[in-house]
C-alpha cells in the first residue's frame, strides 16, 4: 500500500513536471455565462473548430484549453437549450487568451418552434458523466408530484439505488447506505440534520436550487467525510441582466424568490418560505399542536474582475412545535420544541493563471434544537452541531490530455448534546477537528480512455487520533460511438455517528475511543448506451462493504457508567455503550432509462439490491437485513408536455404555448421492508409486587419477515398561463391517488385478553392545490 | 402507430393504479412459534424465595395466565456460596415454586437451573444473581411523605412531588418504587390533571396501569450515602392513601426491568430485551432488597 502511495506521489510530480517543462504553447481560458441572467453555465462544451481539442466549464462556469499551437482559430461554445456561439481568435507562443461568452436561449420568445436539437449527442454527455452520478435540475424536481410542497430529497427518492424508509420521511438510504453516510453539501457547506415537519420535508427550498449532483458512490478524492453519496446543492447566483420574481401559494405554504443585478458587479438571489398550517386547517381541527417553519436563502455574486469572483451564500430555516397536553386545567403541561439549520458560506474564486484555477471557502454550518417538556414532566433537550471549515482546491489543466487538482480541508466541529431528566443528565460535548489533503488526477491518455485516481489523507483528532489515507480511481471507455464502459472503487472514511430518531432531529456524535472511524469500500462498474439520441440507458453493478457502522443501541439504559456525579445524580459525558458496533455490505444492480427531451419526458428505474448487517449483541451475531433493505424497487417517472404531444403526434416541431397543460406521473413499487415481529407473548409482571398479570411480547429472529409490498401513484395537473411579464401556473397533485393502504408497521397488543392487532399505514390519498408565478 | 402508443401509455396509467390501490395485508402467522421457559422470581431478604414458571404462548391467542403455569417443571436454586442445592416445589395455592429452607441473605449470589418439556420440546433455563449488600433503608424522616395535595407547591410556587430519601446499598446503582393506590376508584381519580383529558371510560380502560406505577432512577453513586427518589404527580391518578416499596435492585432485575416493556421501537419495529437468562428461558431471576412506605393524596 505504501510503495503505491509513493508511486502515485511520485507520477504525480513527473507529471507536473513534464508539464511545466513543455508549455511554450498557448492556452485560451474564460467563463460561460447565461446571458438571460448571468449565472454560470456549468458543463457547457467549448472547443476549437475543425479540431478534437476542447474542454468544458466546470461549477464556477470557468473553461480552459491549456496546449493551444500557435495560429488563428474559432472558438465554439455550445450547451444544451442555448444558442451556439462561434469566436475567432489568434494565438502567439506564451499567450494566455482569455475569451468570457454569455450564451442565449433558443427558445424564449413565445409562440416559437423550440430547436430541442443539441450539438453534443447523448453519448458524449454519457460518457462525460462520473459514474453513479445523478444530476437534476429545479424544473425536473418541480415536474415530481409530491406531498404538498416539490421536494428534492422526495424526488431523488425516485432514482434507482435510492429509497427512503417510510411516507413520512425524507431521508435518502443510498445503495444500502444509512442517511448519516450521505454528505450534504449547500453552496458547500455541510448541512446536517436537512429536514422540516418532522423529517417529512427537506430544508432545500427547491426555488432557490440551481443545480442538484448526487453522487451514489465511487466519488473522487475531493469529496470525502462519509460513506455512502454526495449531496451537492448549488443555489441560484441571482439574476444579473434584470429583477425576476416568482412564488408560490398552497393550503400549507407560501413561497417566493426574487432576484436581482447588483450594479454591473454583480448579482442577488433570495428564496423564502413560511407553512401556516398553524393559521389555517389547524384552526378548524381539535388538539393539533402549534406548528410551523419557515426558511430563507440568500446569495449574492460578485464579480470582482476578470479573474477574481466572489460569492457569498446564507441559509436560515427554524421549525416551531408548541403543544399543550391538557388545555384549560388549572396545572396545563406544554412541550415546546424548536429546530433549525444557520448555514453561509464565502466562496473566492481565483483565476491565479489561465492554467491553474483556484477555489477558496470558508463556510459554517450549524443546527440547533432545544426541547422542552416544562416543569410538569421535567426534561429538556439541546442537541447542537456546528462546523467551522476552511477548504481549498486547486486545478491545473496541463493539457487537455491531464489535469490535476490539489485540495486540502481544516474542519473545526463542535457537537454537544444535553439532556436533563428526572434522575440525571447527559452532557456530551465535543470539539474534534478534521484535516484533510487530497491530490486527483485526471488523464485522457487516447480520445476513448478517462483515467481519474486520486488519494485523500484524513486526520481527525478528538480524544483519539485517527489517520487514514482513501484511494480512488475510475475509469471510462467509449466501447463505440454510442456505448460506453466505466468503473469506479475507492475506499471511504466517516468520523460522525449518528442516533436516528423518529419525528425528532438525530443526534450526531463523534469518533473517539469507544467508536472508531468507519470505513467503506466500493466497487462499481457500469454501461451506458444512447438510444437514437433520445433515450439514455445506464445500467450499474455496485459493490460496498462496511467497517464499524454504528448503530443505537436500544439496550443503552442497561449499559450506562456515570462519568460524573451532581447530588448524587449521574451525569454521562461520553458516548459508551450508546451504539452498537457493526459491518455490513451491500450489493445490486441499478438499471435507468431516461428521456429528457420531447413532448414527453421522465424515467424508468428499476434496482435489484441486497443489503446485511452483522452488529454486535444483536440477533446472536447472525447478519440480517436492515430496515431500508428492499430487493426490488421500480420507479416511473413521466411528464407529458400536451400540446406538443399532440404536435409531435402530428409530425410537427416542439413550440413554446401561450397556455398548455402539463400532466405529471410517479409510481413507485418497491419489495417490503424488513421487519422484526413478536414471535410470541407471555406473562409477567414488572415488580415483584405487581398484582395483574402484564402480557408482554418477544420478539423473533431480527428483520426475519417483511412487510407486505410498497405501490404508490402520484398524478399531478398544471395548467400554464403566460402574459407579456408573467406567467401563471395553478396545479393539483394527488399524492397516493389509488389510496393504498401501504403498510408502515404492526402494533400489538392485549385488550381484556383479547389480541389487539393494529396496522399502522403509511399517508392515504393527499390532494394539493396551489397556484405558483413567474414575474 | 399513435393510437397504440396511446392505448399503451393508458394501459400503463392503469395498470400503475391498479397496482397503487388495495390495502397491504400482513400475516401474523408468517412469525413462527417458538416456546420458552418464562420465568419470574425475585429474590429478596426476609421473604421467602419463591419462583414462577410459565410458558410463553403464540400470538393472536387468548388465554389466562393459569393456564400457562408450567407445575411439573424441575428446578432447583443453588446458593453459589456453599453449592447448597434448593429444590423448588411447586405449590399450587400461590401459582409459585417455594424455595424451602433457602434463606436468602443479601451479598450472596444463587443460581437458578429450570428443566420442562414444552409441546414435546425438552427445554432449559439458567441465570445467576447476587443479591445488594445490606445497608440500604428509606429515611422516612428526610423524605417528602404524610399528606399533601395533588401537585402541593411550596410559598415559593414550586412544586413539591412526593419523594423518597435513602441510604444506598453499597456497590448498587439502581433503585426502584412501586406506587399502589390503595383507594384507587373511578369517583377517587384526579380528573383536573395536567396530563390529557380523561373520563370515567379512559379511566376503566387502563384502571391496573393507573392504580400501579412504578418509576426507577439509575447510576447512583456505588458507594454508602443517601440518594433521593421523586414520586412524580404523574405517579399518582388518585386521592387517598398509597403504598411506596421502594427497591434496591440487582442487575438482572435492572436489566429487566428497563426493557422488558419497551421491545417495540417508535418505528414499530421490535428489538430483544436484556434477559440474563441463558438457555430456553425470558423473564427474569433477579435479586433487590425492599423497603416499604406511605403517604396519602388530599382532595383539594
Amino acid at each position: 500500500m505504501e510503495k503505491m502511495i509513493w508511486a502515485f506521489l511520485w507520477l504525480t510530480c513527473t507529471t507536473v513536471q513534464v508539464s511545466a517543462q513543455s508549455a511554450p504553447k498557448a492556452s485560451v481560458g474564460g467563463f460561460v455565462y447565461d446571458a438571460a441572467n448571468g449565472e454560470a453555465l456549468i458543463g457547457a462544451n467549448v472547443y476549437i473548430e475543425g479540431t478534437l481539442i476542447g474542454s468544458s466549464t466546470n461549477v464556477s462556469g470557468y473553461y480552459v484549453i491549456p496546449k493551444v499551437p500557435p495560429g488563428s482559430y474559432t472558438l465554439v461554445f455550445h450547451y444544451i437549450g442555448y444558442k451556439v456561439i462561434k469566436r475567432d481568435f489568434a494565438v502567439a507562443v506564451g499567450d494566455e487568451k482569455t475569451i468570457t461568452v454569455s450564451l442565449e436561449e433558443q427558445n424564449i420568445e413565445l409562440q416559437k418552434v423550440i430547436v430541442t436539437e443539441d450539438a453534443i449527442p447523448n453519448a458524449e454527455k454519457l460518457f462525460e458523466k462520473p459514474i453513479s452520478k445523478i444530476e437534476l435540475s429545479a424544473r425536473q424536481i418541480k415536474q415530481i408530484p409530491q406531498v404538498a410542497e416539490a421536494d428534492l430529497l422526495r424526488s431523488l427518492q425516485t432514482l434507482p439505488g435510492i429509497l427512503p424508509l417510510s411516507d413520512f420521511s425524507s431521508a435518502l438510504y443510498v445503495r444500502g447506505g444509512t442517511p448519516d453516510q450521505n454528505l450534504n453539501l449547500l453552496d458547500g457547506t455541510d448541512v446536517y440534520n436537512p429536514e422540516h415537519a418532522f423529517g417529512i420535508f427537506s430544508t432545500f427550498n427547491t426555488d432557490a436550487i440551481k443545480r442538484v449532483e448526487l453522487s451514489k458512490g465511487g466519488f473522487n478524492a475531493k469529496y470525502g467525510g462519509r460513506l455512502s453519496s454526495i449531496l451537492d446543492v448549488t443555489n441560484l447566483d441571482g439574476n444579473r441582466e434584470e429583477f425576476e420574481a416568482s412564488g408560490a401559494i398552497s393550503l400549507l405554504s407560501a413561497k417566493t424568490t426574487i432576484q436581482m443585478p447588483l450594479g454591473k458587479i454583480g448579482s442577488l438571489s433570495g428564496s423564502f418560505r413560511r407553512t401556516y398550517f398553524d393559521k389555517t386547517i389547524a384552526k378548524a381541527i381539535d388538539n393539533v399542536p402549534d406548528y410551523y417553519f419557515y426558511d430563507g436563502n440568500v446569495k449574492a455574486f460578485f464579480d470582482l474582475d476578470a479573474r477574481n469572483k466572489l460569492t457569498v451564500s446564507a441559509y436560515g430555516g427554524e421549525d416551531q412545535l408548541d403543544f399543550t397536553l391538557n388545555e384549560g386545567v388549572d396545572d396545563e403541561a406544554s412541550l415546546t420544541y424548536d429546530w433549525g439549520n444557520r448555514t453561509g458560506s464565502i466562496r473566492w474564486t481565483r483565476i491565479l493563471s489561465p492554467r491553474l484555477f483556484g477555489n477558496f471557502w470558508v463556510t459554517g454550518s450549524r443546527f440547533d434544537s432545544d426541547f422542552d417538556f416544562g416543569e410538569t414532566i421535567d426534561i429538556t433537550e439541546k442537541n447542537f452541531v456546528s462546523d467551522f471549515t476552511f477548504k481549498g482546491s486547486l486545478d491545473l489543466y496541463h493539457s487537455e490530455r491531464l489535469t490535476s487538482s490539489f485540495g486540502f480541508e481544516q474542519k473545526n466541529l463542535h457537537l454537544i448534546f444535553r439532556q436533563g431528566f428526572p434522575g440525571g443528565k447527559i452532557n456530551v460535548d465535543n470539539r474534534p477537528r478534521h484535516y484533510v489533503l487530497y491530490l486527483h488526477e485526471s488523464w485522457r491518455p487516447t480520445y476513448r480512455w478517462d483515467i481519474e485516481a486520486g488519494l485523500r489523507f484524513n486526520l481527525f483528532d478528538t480524544d483519539e487520533t485517527f489517520r487514514n489515507l482513501a484511494p480512488r480511481f475510475s475509469a471510462k471507455y467509449r466501447l463505440s460511438d454510442s456505448v460506453n464502459l466505466k468503473a469506479a472503487g475507492g475506499v471511504y472514511y466517516q468520523y460522525l455517528h449518528r442516533i436516528p430518531r423518529a419525528f425528532v432531529a438525530d443526534i450526531w456524535f463523534s469518533s473517539n475511543r469507544f467508536q472508531k472511524e468507519s470505513s467503506s469500500s466500493h466497487l462499481i462498474a457500469g454501461i451506458s448506451k444512447d438510444l437514437a439520441n433520445s433515450f439514455q440507458l445506464e445500467v450499474e453493478a455496485f459493490y460496498k462493504d462496511y467497517s464499524n457502522i454504528y448503530s443505537f443501541n436500544q439496550l443503552v439504559a442497561t449499559e450506562l457508567i456515570a462519568d460524573e456525579f451532581e447530588n448524587g445524580e449521574p451525569i454521562y459525558t461520553k458516548t459508551r455503550g450508546v451504539f452498537n458496533r457493526g459491518d455490513g455490505e451491500s450489493a445490486g444492480i441499478e438499471m435507468l432509462l431516461r428521456k429528457e427531451r420531447g413532448a414527453v419526458t421522465g424515467w424508468l428505474a428499476y434496482s435489484l439490491a441486497s443489503t446485511k448487517y452483522t452488529t454486535d449483541n444483536i440477533n446472536r451475531g447472525v447478519s440480517f437485513a436492515p430496515r431500508h433493505d428492499r430487493r426490488h424497487a421500480v420507479n416511473v417517472v413521466a411528464n407529458i408536455d400536451w400540446k406538443n404531444l399532440k404536435r409531435s403526434w402530428r409530425g410537427q416541431a416542439p413550440m413554446r404555448h401561450k397556455s398548455n397543460w402539463k400532466f405529471g406521473m410517479t409510481f413507485i413499487y418497491t419489495t417490503g421492508q424488513p421487519i422484526t415481529l413478536p414471535g410470541s407473548a407471555y406473562f409477567i409482571n414488572a415488580l415483584p409486587d405487581r398484582p395483574v398479570n402484564e402480557y408482554e411480547l418477544f420478539p423473533r429472529a431480527i428483520n426475519d419477515l417483511r412487510l407486505p409490498a410498497y405501490a404508490r401513484l402520484d398524478l399531478s395537473i398544471t395548467y400554464e398561463r403566460h402574459f407579456r411579464s408573467w406567467s401563471m401556473y395553478p396545479y393539483l397533485q394527488i399524492f397516493n391517488i389509488g389510496n393504498r393502504k401501504n403498510v408502515w408497521f404492526v402494533d400489538y397488543d392485549n385488550i381484556f385478553g383479547e389480541p389487539d392487532i393494529d396496522v399502522q399505514q403509511m399517508f392515504p390519498i393527499l390532494p394539493t392545490v396551489g397556484v405558483s408565478f413567474e414575474f | 402507430m399513435k393510437s397504440k402508443l396511446l392505448s399503451l401509455a393508458l394501459l400503463a396509467v392503469a395498470a400503475g393504479l391498479f397496482a397503487s390501490c388495495g390495502e397491504g395485508k400482513v400475516n401474523i402467522t408468517d412469525a413462527s412459534f417458538e416456546p420458552k421457559i418464562v420465568i419470574q422470581g425475585t429474590l429478596i431478604p426476609g421473604q421467602p424465595a419463591a419462583v414462577r414458571i410459565m410458558r410463553n404462548f403464540p400470538l393472536n391467542v387468548r388465554i389466562a395466565p393459569d393456564d400457562i403455569i408450567v407445575t411439573d417443571a424441575n428446578a432447583e436454586i443453588v446458593d453459589a456460596q456453599d453449592n447448597a442445592a434448593h429444590r423448588l416445589t411447586y405449590n399450587p395455592e400461590t401459582g409459585f415454586y417455594d424455595a424451602g429452607d433457602l434463606q436468602v441473605r443479601s451479598g450472596r449470589s444463587y443460581i437458578l437451573e429450570v428443566q420442562t418439556t414444552i409441546d414435546g420440546r425438552v427445554l432449559s433455563a439458567r441465570s445467576e444473581t447476587t443479591v445488594p449488600q445490606a445497608g440500604f433503608s428509606v429515611l422516612e424522616e428526610r423524605s417528602v411523605l404524610g399528606s399533601r395535595q395533588f401537585r402541593q407547591r411550596d410559598a415559593s410556587g414550586e412544586l413539591v412531588d412526593f419523594s423518597v430519601t435513602f441510604e444506598r446499598s453499597p456497590g448498587t446503582s439502581f433503585y426502584a418504587v412501586s406506587v399502589s393506590a390503595l383507594d384507587a376508584d373511578t369517583s377517587t381519580f384526579i380528573y383536573d390533571n395536567p396530563f390529557g383529558d380523561f373520563d370515567v371510560d379512559d379511566v376503566l380502560n387502563d384502571f391496573a396501569d393507573y392504580a400501579y406505577t412504578f418509576t426507577w432512577i439509575q447510576d447512583t453513586p456505588l458507594t454508602p450515602g443517601q440518594s433521593s427518589m421523586d414520586i412524580f404527580s404523574f405517579l399518582t391518578w388518585f386521592y387517598g392513601d398509597y403504598q411506596a416499596i421502594v427497591y434496591a435492585a440487582d442487575n438482572n432485575f435492572k436489566d429487566f426491568l428497563t426493557t422488558h416493556d419497551t421491545v417495540q421501537e417508535i418505528d414499530g419495529n421490535f428489538h430483544e430485551p436484556a434477559f440474563h437468562i441463558d438457555g430456553d428461558g425470558i423473564g427474569v431471576f433477579g435479586s433487590a432488597l425492599a423497603d416499604t412506605v406511605s403517604f396519602f393524596v388530599l382532595r383539594p
